[in-house]
């Protein structure tokens, strides 16, 4: 769609992507006075998934996974209440209904993408929901609907295009399979699903579409959530597999194929046993990385370079070798693929070029969570990076199984209820690293993760006052090292 | 060409709608507080969006425009005001102009913004 808004075709920023990144940009730039465009287009999947303005958090990533995350949780409260005295039917007459909750979590992105386009509109930015390409350094060519071409020229761009899954090259794959693109609208109940790769996207959804009642298996082809704490990656997928995920581990797809019945049988190398081994799923879930969308954007025109293997760009406090070319989010090399990083960075980027700020992103100590069945919230380095940076003498491990308070009633398992901060040794015993796999993980390492912003101490959290009865308590009373051998499970609630 | 359509009250508007749900052409819906002897309604917003939201219909076409009267101050400030409950509805202000069975709605001071009212009317 044209913007309404008459247009010079000059703009003193255009910003290429219409995602969490580029449209904060975009805002804050409007805000220092400058007048900019927005660009946004979605190639559909090869499933044929479409969405609106708003890039992938918005659509098909953090909020549609954050509500069926949800819709899973309260599957297993349900079950917790009959504990607490709510009278229910037995748990086989309670049954979820896919299409409901496909329907509200897409009614909800929907007016998610309109307010986004009223938040542009109202703050006179033109928006051109087209695919871009540029022409020259200079020069972005954007194809609109019904092929009207648009010309735009600006003094600086933002590529802010994000990213896509990746198929595996194997026959089936892109005929057959679906993956976070077409999962959160997908017509049908997914059924028995199999989810290739072990990343956090597969293992959250493999999480949600268990607790929401479908058979689910994770192929694991070396470890899972590679790049983060190992030791708390396993105890994620050891709770999944309590709660009934299968895991596939060291195997690689081979292909899938569509039976007569419809069904799609996958097969696949088994490196420990060294055999070929097969099974049939309703659906096929690929969640084996994603891969930046700048050659669609014919970045080379411009004189940008990317990174051959990934599409990304490499820059320097988002600066990439063209000097009044910038890029965010999750285009970026080497950075972490996370919305509010996005946000944060293209915020800053505006005040450095409209509003002669001098502030730079800090991409250090960002926190996240992994919305697993149980929570994984983790703020700084893992285990192994602290052991590989500093030595295993110079680093100490503070641990502590424990127990919520919530899961006593029903008696729910509390094995992996865990959490660990990982400190220099020496004093005074700077914190590197928060993990925390339970629930709510996300809400309780926010706060935290400010104060290792703030340069927390071991001694600074362990002075710490907690608040009970909660699960972030747990954090100021951590008193066993691992180097102590002391065991870390947990004594009786108040002792 | 636009079928205009106005009720008075929730009862009212829920008879119509129920009528219009079968059509094809998008039912474009204004809340608005209820006009007064004068015929000027008692909410300063509607009045200020109205003049705007008319300018935008001269230049629609094929829609149902339906205009409701929410009722008097008293009743639209209820927090139980069966406009506020209604899961349809969930209306938070008025105006508020919304397309019938869809997400898309301009709220409040929107509504006298005519390039985002314009917009509405933008929709496939």
């Amino acid at each position: 769609m044209p913007p309404v808004l008459p247009s010079t075709g000059h703009y003193d920023l255009v910003v290429v992507g219409g995602g969490s990144g580029g449209l904060a940009c975009a805002k804050e730039s409007v805000q220092c006075g400058a007048k900019v465009a927005v660009l946004d287009y979605v190639t559909p999947s090869p499933r044929g998934s479409v969405w609106g303005l708003g890039g992938t958090c918005v659509n098909v990533g953090c909020i549609p996974k954050k509500l069926m995350h949800q819709a899973s949780l309260l599957g297993e409260a349900i079950i917790d209440a009959k504990a607490y005295g709510w009278m229910l039917p037995e748990a086989v007459a309670i049954k979820h209904d896919w299409q409901v909750l496909r329907e509200a979590v897409q009614n909800h992105i929907k007016s998610v993408n309109w307010v986004t386009r009223v938040q542009l509109r109202d703050k006179k930015i033109d928006y051109y929901n087209g695919h871009g390409q540029f022409l020259d350094p200079h020069t972005v060519k954007v194809v609109v609907k019904g092929g009207k071409e648009h010309i735009l020229t600006a003094s600086h761009f933002v590529i802010a295009v994000g990213g896509r899954p990746r198929y595996p090259d194997i026959p089936g794959a892109l005929e057959y399979g679906i993956t976070s693109d077409d999962i959160f609208s997908l017509e049908n109940a997914p059924g028995k699903t199999l989810v290739v790769g072990a990343g956090y996207i597969g293992l959250e959804c493999a999480g949600f579409l268990k607790g929401l009642g479908y058979d689910a298996t994770v192929m694991v082809r070396s470890v899972p959530l590679r790049g983060f704490d190992q030791q708390m990656a396993e105890i994620v997928t050891d709770e999944m597999m309590s709660k009934g995920v299968n895991f596939l581990r060291k195997c690689i797809p081979l292909s899938v194929e569509k039976k007569e019945d419809g069904k799609l049988l996958v097969s696949w190398t088994n490196i420990t046993e060294q055999c070929t081994q097969t099974d049939t799923f309703d659906t096929v879930l690929f969640a084996v990385g994603r891969r930046a969308l700048t050659k669609e954007l014919c970045v080379e025109s411009a004189g940008v370079k990317t990174v051959p293997e990934t599409g990304k760009i490499p820059a320097e406090n988002e600066q990439t070798n063209v000097k009044h070319i910038f890029a965010v989010g999750d285009v970026l090399h080497a950075k972490p693929e996370l919305t509010p990083v996005a946000i944060q960075a293209g915020k800053l980027l505006a005040q450095r070029l409209f509003n002669n700020s001098n502030e730079q992103m800090d991409y250090e100590n960002v926190a996240t969570t992994v919305f697993t069945p149980l929570e994984y919230g983790t703020v700084g380095i893992s285990e192994d990076v602290a052991v590989m940076r500093y030595g295993e003498d110079k680093v100490d491990v503070f641990h502590a199984f424990y127990k919520p308070t919530e899961f006593s009633v029903p008696q729910r398992d509390v094995k992996n209820c865990y959490a660990k901060v990982i400190c220099k040794r020496e004093d005074p015993q700077k914190v590197l690293g928060m993990h925390f796999v339970g629930p709510q993980a996300g809400e309780v390492i926010q706060g935290f993760a400010t104060a290792v912003k703030c340069g927390l101490t071991m001694k600074q959290l362990q002075s710490t006052v907690g608040i009970h009865p909660t699960v972030a308590e747990e954090f100021t009373r951590i008193l066993i090292t691992k180097r102590s051998g002391v065991d870390p499970n947990p004594q009786s609630c108040c002792s | 060409m636009v079928v205009r359509r106005e009720v008075e009250g929730y009862d009212a508007f829920c008879n119509l709608i129920g009528d219009l749900e079968g059509q094809d052409e998008p039912v474009y819906v204004y809340f608005s507080g209820s006009k007064g002897a004068d015929g000027k309604s008692w909410c300063p917003d509607c009045v200020k969006a109205m003049p705007v939201v008319e300018k935008a219909l001269e230049r629609a076409e094929n829609i149902y425009f339906v205009y409701v009267g929410v009722g008097d101050r008293d009743f639209w400030k209820d927090p139980k005001c069966p406009f506020r409950t209604d899961k349809r509805l969930r209306l938070k202000s008025v105006p508020t102009l919304m397309v019938w069975g869809q997400s898309e709605r301009v709220e409040d001071t929107e509504c006298s913004n005519p390039d985002l009212v314009s917009m509405l009317f933008e929709l496939p």
